[in-house]
């Protein structure tokens, strides 16, 4: 291989590399997370209190009286983003088995949720009251 | 009664759902899945309903023949909800539910799509970005830098076929690809679930799938055999050799994902394997050009020198050219042929450490039946960054249609341009009239 050829590998690895961390660092950490759906509202809900993956699942669904159901999967992903983005913290590890708990951080975005959720309820309340 | 069975097949991240009513379908027939790696490995089994979830862990590596640590996590998670681990390769893993009610492993639809496209785009970026840069560098150089190699050798021909091959592929995978992502975004803005195919789409496209190996493969063997059949000895052992390795990196890979190493150990062996695959099939290539450089080679040793001497019977000598017989000389006839073009090279030289004087001729003749090969040779012949200073010459002598010539006092080059072949002359002397009669009645040049 020439070194002309191993250049314009390397550029274009570092092209690639930039795009991933455009993608993880924007699109993730920030857009996602300004407003947040209803199973991650629920899981923050749930790590109020030390809680692992499992118990998670079912506390999600007993908050939201069984209308929320996170699949294993998602929670995994969720999980692992929340703790990148700093909104949880991991209290304890047992095994394999990983406990997290909400951060400041995490409390702060879950009060500004809840605030946005109460603004648009009375908002509601004040057109659709009434009918 | 045989109790498995195995089939090759290949599905893509996208493509998941459409595997899993595969699996479901083979349960219904009494086959359920046990193990995938090179092929899918089934087991008999009584014909049964089940529920698989065939999901892409992003965090697993394409490396992993085995759970690491976080996909064992993941796993638990997915066991706790009602769902059975059965096997993974790579980030590919596949659950049965043992619970009917069990919650979807994925319940979000915008996470699936992130997690389908970055795992996509990060196992293919080498595919899909680097590895056409390579291979059209290299099939580029080779074009241009030396036409006639190129025209006249089915090994290089073999690999431009299998460029071209490998372009068509990539370029139908990478647009089947995008338009997934702009109906998967289409169906997310619409609060709906992701696209996907069913099973019978899926196994349309993997006999699809089969046709660029099968095509690729009977490319290998033909052209070997051509190569075979025209004393191209040379191509002919290094597409037996590339095939011998295509062979060998199956069963050792297959081998290795059997053998369910860690993360580690996988790519060390990859890259051990990658580094003496290419290592030995170097060391092999140029054994063959040793091996295949000479007609009748002889090494002569004399004192440190060391020489490959040919003792080829050629049609101009250098005693044609006015050079008196030298003690030791070197002779040697090539023939280069495809369905495309043919060129005999011939070359007559004595060494001047082995006998104190220095003397060669270099000559061939290119045939081709087609206008556009013999002007394409005639143009790498005559023009470009390293054959300006050829000029036209008189045609009439030899009888052709064109005639370009670069000489200088030592340095004497010409090309002389027929309908469908090409002369092509090199030495250090400048021709006579009377040379130019001999070399034309004794290649028979019109």
């Amino acid at each position: 291989m020439t070194i002309s050829s191993v250049d314009v590998i390397f550029v274009i690895s570092n092209i690639v590399t930039r795009y991933y961390q455009h993608l993880e660092v924007n699109n993730l950490a920030r857009e996602q997370f300004q407003t947040l759906s209803e199973p991650m509202y629920y899981i923050l809900l749930s790590l109020i209190d030390k809680c692992c993956g499992v118990d998670i699942m079912k506390r999600a669904e007993e908050l939201s009286q069984g209308r929320i159901a996170v699949g294993p999967g998602t929670l995994y992903t969720l999980l692992a983003r929340f703790q990148e983005a700093g909104i949880i913290n991991e209290a304890e590890i047992s095994g394999r088995k990983r406990t997290y708990i909400i951060s400041d951080y995490g409390k702060e975005l879950l009060k500004v949720e809840y605030n946005r959720l109460h603004l648009m309820l009375n908002d509601g309340e004040v057109i659709m009251g009434g009918l | 009664m045989k109790n498995t069975f195995k089939k090759f097949f290949i599905f893509k991240y996208t493509e998941c759902d459409a595997f899993k009513e595969y699996l479901e379908e083979m349960a219904l027939k009494g086959w359920v899945l046990k193990d995938i790696n090179t092929y899918l490995t089934f087991e008999r089994s009584e014909p049964e309903q089940l529920i698989y979830s065939v999901e892409v862990f992003e965090k697993a590596s394409v490396y992993d023949t085995r759970l690491e640590d976080n996909a064992k996590e993941y796993v638990d998670y997915c066991l706790e909800a009602g769902w059975k681990f059965i096997c993974s390769v790579g980030k590919i893993h596949v659950f049965v539910a043992i619970d009917e009610n069990a919650v979807a492993i994925e319940t979000d639809e915008t996470i699936k799509y992130q997690t389908i496209k970055k795992s996509m785009l990060k196992q293919n970026a080498f595919q899909w970005v680097v590895l056409p840069v390579i291979l059209t560098f290299n099939t580029v150089t080779q074009y241009l830098g030396n036409f006639e190699f190129f025209i006249t050798n089915y090994m290089t021909i073999f690999t431009a076929f299998i460029v071209a091959l490998y372009y068509i592929i990539t370029g139908s995978q990478i647009i089947s690809f995008s338009i997934w992502c702009k109906r998967a975004k289409q169906n997310l803005e619409k609060g709906q679930k992701l696209p996907s195919f069913n099973q019978k789409d899926l196994k349309k496209r993997n006999i699809i799938r089969m046709i660029p190996f099968i095509v690729s493969l009977a490319a290998l063997i033909g052209m070997g055999g051509l190569s075979f059949l025209n004393a191209d000895y040379y191509s002919g052992w290094f597409m037996f050799v590339i095939m011998g390795s295509i062979i060998l990196i199956t069963g050792v890979s297959t081998w290795f994902q059997r053998s369910k190493l860690s993360r580690e150990a996988n790519i060390g062996f990859q890259i051990i394997l990658g580094v003496g695959a290419a290592g030995f099939i170097m060391i092999l290539c140029v054994a063959l050009v040793i091996g295949f450089s000479h007609e009748n080679a002889k090494v002569l040793v004399s004192g440190t020198t060391l020489s490959i001497v040919g003792r080829s019977e050629i049609p101009l000598t250098l005693e044609d050219t006015g050079i008196r017989l030298q003690k030791y000389r070197d002779t040697d006839k090539d023939v280069q042929r495809t369905v495309f073009a043919k060129c005999t090279s011939y070359y007559d030289t004595t060494s001047e450490q082995l006998s104190g004087e220095q003397a060669g001729i270099t000559y061939s003749v290119f045939e081709s039946p087609y206008k556009f090969i013999v002007d394409k040779y005639v143009r790498s012949k005559t023009s470009g960054r390293f054959n300006k200073l050829y000029k036209q010459g008189d045609a009439s002598q030899w009888g052709a249609n064109r005639v370009f010539i670069h000489a200088e006092e030592s340095y004497y080059n010409i090309v002389v341009v027929y309908d469908d072949y090409v002369f092509l002359y090199r030495s250090d002397k400048q021709l006579t009239e009377a040379m130019i009669g001999t070399i034309r009645e004794k290649l028979h040049l019109k």
